[in-house]
């Protein structure tokens, strides 16, 4: 394995740039225009800028926030950081301000790195009054400054990822560099890529998820990484078939995208309806198999394959695990749905589940190198070398959650004699939207305080795919208010919440929220009630 | 194009995404927050507009276009744009 001379992070770009040299390691893919980064610009970027960072004098391992937009700059300036012996704190472009700066405040950021994109936050920030130095990427790279570059080893802490939110202080997530080092190997032992393959780049990298699977990974193999400034559906087909992607993570716009390309084939051959509504999954999978059956198939693929991408082979879905009818029907069409499992504390990958291996309702095997099992009560646990360092400042955390070299997942499951990994549900708060992000209701509640509402909270009602969707749960301190005139509160309360804490809807309860003996909302037991009651 | 004639197309475009009748709509609403819509449903609604205006929204605008009235105007500029 190519992966056994890296120790540290920097060494993976090494590698890369040594063997890819002048091939794309990235593409950006805007309307009209398209912009390359090759392998060996990549690792020359990352080393002006880590001497950059390195005549910037700080006390001890500097944190550097880097607050950059999906561009081939994002992942140069995460390699000069860490090159420059600097922990980066990766947070997605579109964080509101109030979130860095409680960031900025609990990791004492002294700096920060942006791209054109961002600048304003930076400014903003600074505007704010911000003790922060904010550095453009121009400048970042444009210093061609040639310093000795400090020594760093596989325990030094390589990240820290904020997991939380802003109106509570959030928890970061300590993650060395032997950690992702680790998971990234372990990936690659079960999904490993060739040097032709093209990833397409759909979630923020600062996503760990998408760091290791879908940019150290494929950097690693020699693929081309490409970028586009857009996610609307129409916007990702065009890319997907003018660059040849092969492969990508999964994101709802992609998932969208693709159901809707193969149903509308699939109509237009006439093996369903034209209004899809009256024919279910099932049905559609049951009348593809009898064509498949009867060697018609061929043709239909061949249509299929045309409309979402000839070169498109593999779509990783994390976190939940995926309707078994739906793996079948695009792996009918010639396209494998792998789903992977994992959490930012593993760094992040757990499970892989390829399909065709996968049974139905599971989210794969461990990775080799990563133990699970799950303790009487259920939790999930997990064992290995990529489980994180810790929760940084955070003893007490850190000890409840890693106990004996066991880390206590907080989701409950199971596993079958084969040692596939089964999740059912989770044991803390934490909800996880269709777009895979995950929110806390305690977050998201003081949002939505307001003096019509006796009780009040965030619940987590179960989504079509497995996923969390938050409603907000109120009981009206007036009795007599109409329905009309709680959804008008509701939504100009909703209105004034950060986007990532909007909630779909507003439900009205009669009785008492449902607490513990210790006073504390019993969130997903109400859940439950309301979704049995057809909520 | 002009900008009533941009904007009746839009109701109806919209109004069929989203199953929303947009008719007494204020061209200044911001159509996310009244459709109620999450990330992918907006992602949906502006290709859903691409596509039957066969136009290409500029990348620097799609966070701005969040009106009726914001919608209209891009499309006018860009409906000009396209070659005769």
């Amino acid at each position: 394995m190519k992966l056994d001379s890296v120790r540290v992070l920097p060494d993976l770009l090494d590698l890369a740039a040594d063997e890819h040299g002048e091939r794309w390691a990235f593409s950006q893919t805007a309307r009209q225009s398209e912009t390359h980064l090759s392998y060996e610009d990549l690792r020359a970027q990352a080393y002006r800028g880590a001497g950059y960072l390195v005549d910037r004098q700080s006390e001890g391992r500097e944190l550097v926030l880097l607050l950059m937009e999906s561009c081939p700059q994002w992942a140069a300036s995460f390699f000069a950081i860490l090159l420059a012996g600097r922990i980066v704190i990766p947070v997605p472009s579109n964080t509101p301000i109030e979130n860095l700066q409680v960031v900025i405040h609990v990791a004492g950021v002294e700096r920060m790195v942006v791209g054109p994109v961002t600048q304003s936050q930076g400014d903003a920030l600074l505007a704010a009054g911000a003790a922060i130095e904010v550095i453009s990427a121009e400048r970042l790279f444009g210093a061609g400054v040639d310093r000795g570059l400090p020594h760093i080893s596989p325990d030094d802490t390589a990240l820290l990822a904020f997991t939380s939110g802003s109106t509570q202080m959030p928890r970061a997530v300590e993650v060395t560099h032997l950690n992702l080092i680790s998971d990234l190997r372990s990936v690659l032992e079960v999904h490993h890529v060739d040097s032709d393959a093209v990833f397409l780049s759909m979630l923020p990298p600062a996503h760990l998820f998408e760091l290791v699977v879908g940019m150290l990974g494929p950097l690693v193999c020699g693929a081309e990484i490409v970028q586009p400034t857009s996610l609307l559906p129409n916007r990702i087909l065009a890319t997907i078939k003018h660059k040849g992607v092969t492969h990508c993570l999964a994101v709802p716009a992609l998932l969208d995208m693709l159901e809707k390309e193969i149903i509308e084939e699939l109509a237009d051959v006439g093996i369903v309806s034209a209004e899809r509504r009256h024919q279910s999954l099932a049905e559609i999978v049951e009348v593809v198999r009898l064509r498949q059956s009867k060697h018609e198939w061929d043709e239909t693929r061949a249509g299929l394959r045309q409309r979402i991408g000839e070169a498109f082979s593999s779509v990783m879905v994390g976190g939940a695990a995926i309707d078994p009818l739906w793996t079948e029907l695009c792996s009918l069409a010639g396209l494998r749905l792998d789903v992977g499992y994992g959490l930012t504390e593993a760094s992040p990958v757990v499970c892989i589940g390829l399909a065709g291996e996968c049974p139905a309702g599971s989210v794969g095997k461990p990775v080799p190198g990563v133990e699970v099992r799950a303790d009487a009560r259920g939790e999930i646990l997990v064992r290995g070398q990529n489980v994180m360092k810790g929760y940084f400042f955070d003893a007490e955390s850190t000890r409840e959650a890693i106990r004996e070299n066991w880390l206590h997942t907080g989701d409950i499951g199971h596993l079958d004699e084969e040692g596939n990994v089964y999740i059912k549900g989770r044991v803390k708060e934490a909800m996880v939207t269709a777009d895979g992000e995950t929110v806390y209701p305690e977050d998201m509640e003081p949002y939505y305080w307001d003096v019509r509402f006796s009780e009040y909270c965030v619940a987590p009602l179960a989504g079509p795919d497995g996923n969390d969707v938050p409603v907000l749960v109120v009981v009206s301190s007036d009795p007599a208010a109409t329905e009309d005139d709680l959804q008008d509160v509701f939504k100009a309360l909703r209105n004034e919440a950060p986007v990532r804490y909007r909630v779909s809807r507003c439900i009205r309860v009669d009785e008492s929220l449902p607490r513990t003996r210790l006073g504390k909302i019993r969130r997903r037991a109400l859940a439950a009630t309301l979704s049995t009651a057809g909520a | 194009m002009d900008h009533n004639e941009a904007l009746a197309k839009l109701r109806a475009t919209i109004g069929e995404v989203t199953q929303v009748q947009l008719d007494n709509t204020s061209v200044d609403e911001d159509l996310v927050a009244f459709l109620g819509l999450d990330s992918l449903g907006g992602l949906r609604m502006l290709a859903a507009i691409e596509k039957r205006f066969d136009i290409c929204f500029p990348d620097e605008e799609l966070g701005k276009l969040k009106t009726l009235d914001t919608l209209a105007r891009s499309i006018v500029v860009l409906d000009g744009e396209k070659p005769l």
